[in-house]
């Protein structure tokens, strides 16, 4: 234990003479008092002395409280911590392992009374320790901030610091991993960064593909269930429905300005039949779609899921912090207006299961770490 | 240590690197209790492996033997040795008290404990001036100094030092001479690995020559040197001017030449166990005995030769270090080139 409570206190001694450490801190004291001087009230949002109007950000449309929760996690979690934390934490971490296994340095640390694989895991967990009190600033700024500004003191928010450790440990994992084999700070740092952005790109195509399909699939369902509902009827019903929709069309009204070839065409188009061919056209859409998601799908499977587990982040926040839920958007779609359990239904079918974010993510670092520790074990130095 | 006083007990260790490198063939190694111990050779004959071998950083591709008493390679044994590697690199954001104390703690020394140590060693070491400035900041010989409190912070039995005055200026050489004798006179073994012959003359009680990764001689100095122990004779004439005929006549031998130094021919002959070494206005004479040299002092000055000196000579660790090198078929150039060679592999 001794051993290990030195490890970490050197690790502290090399954070805090790292003035990347304390930018970093200072730079999320400065995004959290942007936070406090944001305000909204009835008219809209104010920073400072300046209005900023935007729809929906208002008292009469959200309580303050909602509105910083919101604040913390899309502008906190998602693009702070995700984005320019997470790099600066890379940054300031890819010398943790090629730093300790220069010449000079290791023969040291191997020379004491400490097994390999322990000083290993040891070393690794201190370079966690950045992210996390990275993460813990902020927070507890940000708690702060809910609190005084929004009115409401809620202690869930903290569970962004292990998530978000987490999510960090993915990228920290290749970053030790290429330090180990290289031993270089450069290239641990380059290659680092390098899967980062391409995470981020990935991630970026991947929501849009997910978007395109979600869209797809519930417009296909909504118009297979419609057909589902046409075939339970009986002849009677079926005439009925299509004077109703012929009615709803305005096609009844028009039958006299129209010449007898494009009355027919309209009937055409608003007829049962044409019900059927646009819910085959639209699951066959949805499938196609479905085929790139697949693909999109399995390209991300061995890889770290970080724009997931952010995702995650945020919906345990919301959940336990009782924030609102970011996709607000959603609420208002046509479909939620009309068939919101149908598209409930399909947003939870296309939902990517916990398991697979956390799991496969996990398997990607214990991966690299396995085999960064059983190099580092076996090496002679 | 072990029951029969070895402190360093090593048998057969060897290490391959790959199918080519060779770098330690068997090594077999001794360390009495509570001596200084020196162990020299060229660098890339396996010092610093053989020294990382027995501190668990480097993994022998073959070995046995103990480390104060208990198997190589046991890592509870590492709280009992203290160490100071060659181009020791510590913590940058550290003050050296606080890298004194840090590997205190990696040593498993209880915290109050390693404070007062630290303390005590930083006094000893003489780098109190400058102990609470962070080590970025220290010349070669400040870290060095701190080095070796911090090999020291755990109240070693066993002190190892790869080149503990590498880089220190001699003022420095001699404070740390200084210490490593004070550690001795508290009972502790010293291992010093080095190059400055000179220095480890001067405090080690034993030492062992290593030679393209095996042990090429072993003992006591003095054990070591004592068929090369020998009288000179210098004459009155200048190296251009040697008479190695009237010298040979006069000596009844006959002189073959082995080498030469400097352009000057190096002969030697025999006349029953005594050798004979002419090298310009030098002669070397292999016997100890000064009743020996009398007869030979006469002969030479009958034969007209005019004596200018003659004194007993006792060769340097230097000259026997030269001898082993020799005799492994090193000459000056592979000696700097195998210097130039170290490091890692």
């Amino acid at each position: 234990m001794r051993q290990t409570i030195a490890l970490f206190i050197d690790a502290y001694h090399e954070l805090n003479a790292k003035k990347l450490f304390w930018i970093t801190m200072i730079f999320s004291a400065g995004i959290a008092a942007c936070f406090f001087f944001i305000g909204i009230n009835e008219r809209g949002m104010q920073f400072l002395f300046w209005d900023v109007n935007l729809p929906g950000f208002n008292t009469r449309e959200m309580t303050p409280a909602a509105f910083y929760k919101l604040m913390f996690s899309f502008m906190g979690i998602r693009i702070y911590l995700g984005i320019a934390a997470t790099a600066i934490a890379i940054i300031s971490t890819a010398g943790v392992f090629p730093d300790m296994i220069k010449e000079g340095a290791i023969d040291l640390l191997l020379s004491k009374p400490i097994g390999r694989l322990r000083l290993f895991l040891t070393r690794y967990a201190t370079g966690l320790m950045f992210a996390f009190l990275q993460c813990l600033a902020f927070t507890t700024i940000c708690f702060f901030v809910i609190g005084f500004r929004g009115g409401v003191w809620e202690p869930g928010i903290f569970l962004a610091v292990p998530l978000f450790v987490l999510f960090f440990s993915y990228l920290f994992a290749l970053s030790v991993f290429v330090g180990v084999i290289t031993r270089s700070t450069i290239v641990a740092l380059l290659v680092t960064i390098l899967l980062f952005a391409l995470l981020i790109g990935l991630n970026f195509a991947d929501g849009l593909v997910r978007g395109f399909h979600f869209q797809a699939e519930a417009v296909a369902r909504l118009q297979e269930d419609r057909v589902a509902i046409v075939d339970a009827m009986d002849e009677s019903q079926r005439a009925e429905l299509e004077q109703m929709m012929r009615q709803r069309a305005g096609l009844d009204d028009t039958d006299d300005e129209l010449t007898a070839e494009e009355v027919s065409y309209l009937r055409e188009q608003v007829s049962i039949d044409a019900l059927r061919r646009e819910a085959e056209d639209s699951r066959a859409s949805a499938d196609s779609i479905g085929q790139i998601a697949d693909l999109m799908y399995l390209i991300k499977w061995p890889l770290p899921k970080t724009g997931e587990t952010l995702s995650l982040i945020e919906r345990t926040i919301i959940r336990a912090a009782d924030l609102p839920p970011p996709d607000v958007e959603a609420v208002n779609s046509p479909f939620f207006e009309q068939d919101s359990e149908t598209v409930r239904e399909t947003a939870e079918d296309l939902e990517r299961p916990i398991w697979w974010i956390v799991g496969t993510s996990l398997a990607f670092e214990f991966m690299l770490v396995g085999f960064a520790a059983w190099l580092f074990c076996r090496r002679d130095y | 240590m072990s029951a029969n006083g070895l402190v360093i007990d090593l048998k057969g260790v060897e290490k391959r690197y790959g199918r080519k490198v060779h770098a330690l063939k068997g090594i077999d190694l001794q360390v009495h209790g509570g001596e200084v111990f020196g162990l020299l050779g060229p660098n890339g004959a396996g010092k610093s492996t053989l020294v990382k071998c027995m501190l668990t950083v480097i993994k022998p591709t073959h070995a046995s033997g103990t480390v104060l008493g208990n198997n190589l390679g046991d890592k509870p044994t590492l709280a009992r040795v203290g160490y100071l590697p060659e181009h020791a690199r510590f913590p940058k954001h550290l003050t050296g008290r606080q890298v004194v104390e840090f590997y205190g703690a990696m040593a498993k020394m209880p915290a109050e404990q390693t404070k007062q140590r630290a303390g005590e060693l930083i006094d000893l070491v003489g780098a109190h001036d400058y102990a609470d400035r962070k080590v970025g900041g220290y010349s070669k010989g400040m870290q060095q100094r701190i080095g070796l409190a911090q090999a020291m912070v755990n109240d070693p039995d066993l002190v190892v030092l790869d080149e503990p005055t590498d880089g220190v200026d001699p003022v420095g050489r001699r404070d740390i001479r200084e210490v490593l004798l004070e550690i001795k006179k508290r009972g502790k073994t010293v291992f010093v690995n080095s190059h400055l012959l000179s220095e480890l003359e001067l405090i080690c009680d034993r030492v062992a020559i290593l030679v393209g990764g095996q042990v090429a001689r072993q003992g006591a100095i003095d054990d070591l040197t004592m068929d090369q122990k020998h009288y000179q004779v210098r004459f009155d004439w200048t190296p251009d001017k040697a008479k190695p005929n009237e010298t040979a006549k006069a000596l009844g031998v006959e002189f073959r030449q082995t080498g030469d130094a400097g352009g000057v021919p190096i002969l030697r002959g025999d006349q029953g166990e005594v050798w004979y070494e002419l090298h310009g206005p030098v002669l070397r004479i292999g016997t100890t005995s000064a009743a020996t040299m009398q007869p030979v002092l006469d002969a030479l000055r009958g034969a007209g030769l005019v004596i200018r000196a003659m004194e007993p000579k006792k060769p340097s660790l230097e000259d026997l270090f030269m001898q082993v090198a020799e005799e492994a078929g090193l000459d000056a150039s592979d000696l700097v080139a195998s210097e130039k060679k170290g490091g890692r592999r």
